[in-house]
This record gives C-alpha cells, structure tokens and sequence, in this order.
C-alpha cells in the first residue's frame, strides 16, 4: 500500500510559523513534514512523533553529511488523522491514501543521534549498472590512491 | 518474506532507527521507497556534490547486499 503522510500544524499552534516556508517562493506553509510509505507500518495515530532532523553546525562534514547531521523524535505529536482515498486506485493513482496528520507543539526530552552511514547501491543510479560499475571502480582507485 | 521472494536479500527492520541511501536525483529516493516497500522520511540536498545529488533517508534499518558480488556469485 503506497501511502503519502502530510504532517501539519494543526490550526492555532504558533510555534515556528516563522520558520516554516516552501524556500522557492518563500510562502509560508503549515505542512512539518513529508512521508512516503510504502512499508507494512500502520498509519500514524495520536500521540505518533515523526522523525526530526536537526543539523549541529560544529559537528557538520560536507563529505559525511548533507544539510542534516543528527534525528531525534519529534517535539511535534500528532492529535488528528485524517484519510482521504483516491477516485481511482493505484496504480492510475499514485496513493492508495493521502494521510492528513494535524500535530500540536508538545515539546519531549529526546537524544539526538548521529544521521547513519551513507549506503550506495546500483537503485542509487536508478538501475544502471555501468554507472554503478564505474562509480565502484572510481572508489576502489581512491583507496588504492590513498594506500600508496 | 519467503525463499521465493526476489526482494529477500533485502533487510528491512522498521524498529531500527533509520537508514541513509544516496541518490543521483531524488526521484530515485521515491523509486527506492515504492520498489522495496520502505518508508521515505527525508530527502536532502548534497552540499558537497560530486556523483549523487541528494540522500534519501528511511525509517528501520534498510540494508542492500553488495549486488555486483552477488551477481557474479550466481
């Protein structure tokens, strides 16, 4: 099941409006987050946190990381779900169902944790096999470069 | 997921923290999502760009085995 989750301030919370804006045209928006899910997980019910990404400037590699360095579990907690389903099912349409998740700002002690290892593989070409070929020869003569 | 499965090589552990593929555009992050049933939670931006352009992020640990190994293998 290919479901989209909108996460949304819900309607009177003033917590970092300021902050949040579609940064093409700078219009402001309600939406905290997006998910894509295609993964047997339930959809969110109340009290569900998504994930927040936070980048630490002292401890940001451009090599290692890209905008973010470190996640944690959301102050956002979501109060309201709402589903709606698709005229047509997929696969004409891209969601078997678009999740409205509407959150309030109720702040948590949470860790923060380090973003992951970066993985590649021949999905991150989109299938080619050569460019993934030629990206793996290029990495095994950085190291053979770096080892003489 | 069976024996059968062509995705059973894949590992996919939703309890697990989250996990951090790169991508050349990131349509490929969606691609990724819908093709082995993951849950895409972030998408961001390389700075540093050299081959990829952007990383996907997704929830558990999603894990690929060395696939031009594994093709020679068989």
């Amino acid at each position: 099941m290919h479901k989209y989750i909108i996460f949304q301030a819900e309607s009177g919370e003033d917590e970092g409006w300021r902050q949040r804006k579609l940064q093409h045209s700078q219009a402001l928006t309600f939406i905290i987050a997006e998910n894509w899910d295609s993964s047997n997980e339930p959809i969110p019910e109340p009290g569900y946190r998504p994930v927040e990404f936070v980048r630490v400037e002292s401890e940001h590699d451009p090599q290692e990381h890209a905008h973010n360095t470190h996640y944690r579990v959301s102050d956002w907690e979501v109060v309201r779900v709402q589903t709606y389903t698709p005229d047509i099912p997929t696969p004409m349409s891209e969601y078997d169902v678009i999740v409205m998740c509407y959150c309030r700002y109720n702040p948590i002690e949470s860790p923060l944790k380090p973003m992951p290892k970066r993985q590649v593989s021949i999905d991150s070409f989109g299938g080619d096999e050569i460019a993934y070929k030629q990206y793996l020869e290029s990495e095994e003569g950085k190291k053979y470069a770096q080892s003489i | 997921m069976t024996n059968n499965d062509p995705n059973r090589w894949l590992r996919y552990d939703s309890e697990r923290d989250i996990s951090r593929h790169s991508a050349t555009h990131p349509q490929k992050c969606r691609d990724m999502q819908k093709k082995y049933g993951w849950k895409l939670i972030d998408i961001e931006e390389i700075e540093n760009k050299y081959i990829f352009q952007v990383d996907c992020v997704f929830k558990g640990k999603t894990e690929f085995p060395n696939y031009v190994e594994e093709k020679e293998e068989e």
